[in-house]
């Protein structure tokens, strides 16, 4: 019956899940390291301010690439239905594309897209 | 029993170290490096013991400690020419020597897997360095994102900033004496802009460096050519070393030390430059940038000058070097990768003087000056530090290439001591 079989599946599942809290919680249980071993390696010197730095997060050029790259994926959708059937030609077809479309990878590349900085 | 055979077999492992390297002892860590039985890491949390090097200034002595306790336990310290704390006087390992590093390092290793030797205590006290306990007379707490030092953070507002300014939270921390990836005894205070270099303020220039001792006899009566040329070219493939340790190739690092010390004159390093070409260190980071101004060439003074045009060399006055041929070499740039090839090109240069000095037992002429790989240095006159540069050359750049920078430029003052003197 379907219901022993969910009772069995939600038993196992609960004492998997229970048994993994346990082995991800043992680090924690031991001891930790003293403050000094967990002192941020500078060379000897000392930090001024926590280390959590926020990002740009660059929307405008991230756009960018998403649409780009978006549209990209768009045209192959189709392309990877028919492609089996079509053959070689439509495989060198997409290959001419995606080769146009990789001068706009190598731009951004060289225009800094790709830099997180 | 398998535990204990475990350890046996584990302590058979090269020895994971990490050294802190004070005066004089550069040349002596770098070559510890060809020995197989160590491993040198890059950070205290990989290492097992720490060996400090040299003679430690009294005011690193708190970096010190904080490195110290920066190795996960159990761990132990080897102090070589160098005094422990008083804290670790009991039981630390002391050697005057070397070459004794490595079998002192393997049997302390060994000891520590076994039990038999307690871990060092932590020389730091075990606080928290900025407890959170609310608002506070420090500025702790606050509201939320805007709360005060050191856990909250201003707004994002425009200002300066080297990226594209939108001021996002810089980072600032001060880089310490005891990281080998710098000289050693050099520690500045680095705020960062995201992995951009915003500002340095250097608080300790760099120990000055030991020149092989020909160099000074060289002031007080003529040497043979053949052996100061040969010192010329060791000191530049160490540097060279050095600079591709820092890149990450550490098995050409480790062949262009042993080759240092299998050095003879009319060696040819064309074999050496297509490897470096092939692995690609001229492209590394930071290869086209540092680019020095011209007084700031002019302060540093030696190969890094030269190859920013500057074309200035004591052996250019030298009667004896006129006779052998010598060309001063300059011109091939102002960034990291021209000091590079400036490197590369004095030591082959240095090689084939060697040589056909040699053969005709030629000695120096010049008892007034002499050119070292560091710069040109008079009797009451060497070169001086020159690490203020740093503060004009650094922003701007990212990090690896600012270390790049770093590497490829030689800023210490000249020690007073010889490299072959045993005293540090």
């Amino acid at each position: 019956m379907e219901l022993t079989e969910l009772a069995t599946l939600m038993t196992v599942s609960i004492a998997t899940f229970i048994a993994g809290l346990l082995l991800i919680g043992t680090p924690f249980s031991k001891t930790k390291p003293s403050w000094p071993q967990r002192a941020p390696f500078l060379g000897g010197g000392v930090p001024d301010t926590h280390a959590w730095s926020r990002f740009h997060v660059r929307y405008y050029p991230m756009t960018l690439l998403l649409i780009a790259f978006e549209m990209e994926m768009m045209f192959m959708y189709p392309w990877a239905v028919v492609y089996v059937a079509e053959g070689i030609k439509a495989l060198v077809e997409m290959g001419m594309f995606l080769a146009i479309l990789s001068v706009g990878i190598v731009y951004g590349w060289r225009e800094g897209a790709f830099k997180w900085q | 029993m398998a535990v204990t055979w475990l350890a046996r077999l584990a302590a058979k492992a090269p020895v994971p170290v990490y050294p802190a390297i004070g005066s004089h002892a550069q040349h002596a860590v770098q070559d510890l490096a060809l020995d197989p039985r160590i491993q040198w890491v890059r950070s205290p949390r990989h290492a097992r013991i720490l060996l400090v090097a040299g003679r430690i200034s009294p005011e690193f002595s708190a970096a010190l400690r904080s490195v110290h306790d920066q190795l996960p336990g159990p761990s132990a310290t080897v102090w070589l020419r160098s005094t422990p704390p008083a804290e670790l006087v009991n039981e630390a390992v002391v050697i005057d020597d070397p070459q004794q590093f490595s079998d002192v390092a393997a049997d302390v290793y060994r000891s520590l897997l076994q039990g038999e030797r307690k871990g060092e205590p932590d020389l730091c006290p075990d606080e928290p360095p900025a407890p959170w306990e609310g608002l506070g007379d420090h500025g702790q707490g606050g509201k939320g994102m805007m709360g005060g030092k050191p856990y909250g953070r201003a707004m994002a507002m425009t200002a300066d900033d080297l990226r594209d300014g939108l001021q996002l939270d810089p980072l600032s921390f001060s880089i310490g004496p005891f990281w080998p990836v710098l000289p050693p005894g050099f520690s500045a205070h680095v705020t960062l802009h995201g992995d951009v270099i915003a500002e340095v303020e250097v608080t300790s220039v760099p120990y000055p460096v030991a020149l092989p001792a020909v160099f000074r006899q060289a002031l007080e009566k003529p040497v043979p050519i053949a052996e100061l040329e040969l010192a010329r070219a060791r000191y530049h493939l160490r540097q060279l070393s050095h600079a591709l340790w820092i890149n990450g190739l550490e098995s050409s690092s480790l062949a262009v030390l042993q080759r240092i010390h299998a050095l003879q004159p009319g060696d040819s390093i064309a074999g050496l430059r297509s490897w470096l070409r092939l692995v690609g260190f001229f492209f590394s980071a930071g290869a086209e940038k540092g680019v020095l101004g011209r007084d700031q060439a002019e302060k540093i003074g030696g190969p890094a000058a030269r190859a920013a045009g500057i074309a200035l060399d004591t052996r250019q006055g030298d009667p004896q070097y006129q006779r052998l041929g010598f060309q001063v070499i300059y011109g091939h740039g102002s960034n990291c990768r021209a000091r590079w090839q400036q490197w590369l090109d004095e030591a082959e240069q240095a090689l084939s003087l060697a040589a056909r000095a040699r053969e005709q037992a030629i000695r120096t002429s010049d008892c007034d000056r002499v050119e070292t790989p560091r710069g040109a240095m008079g009797r009451g006159d060497s070169p001086t530090d020159a690490t203020s540069v740093l503060q004009e050359l650094l922003p701007g750049l990212e990090w690896s290439e600012a270390i790049a920078t770093i590497a490829s430029l030689d800023l210490a003052a000249v020690s007073d001591y010889a490299q072959e003197d045993a005293r540090w």
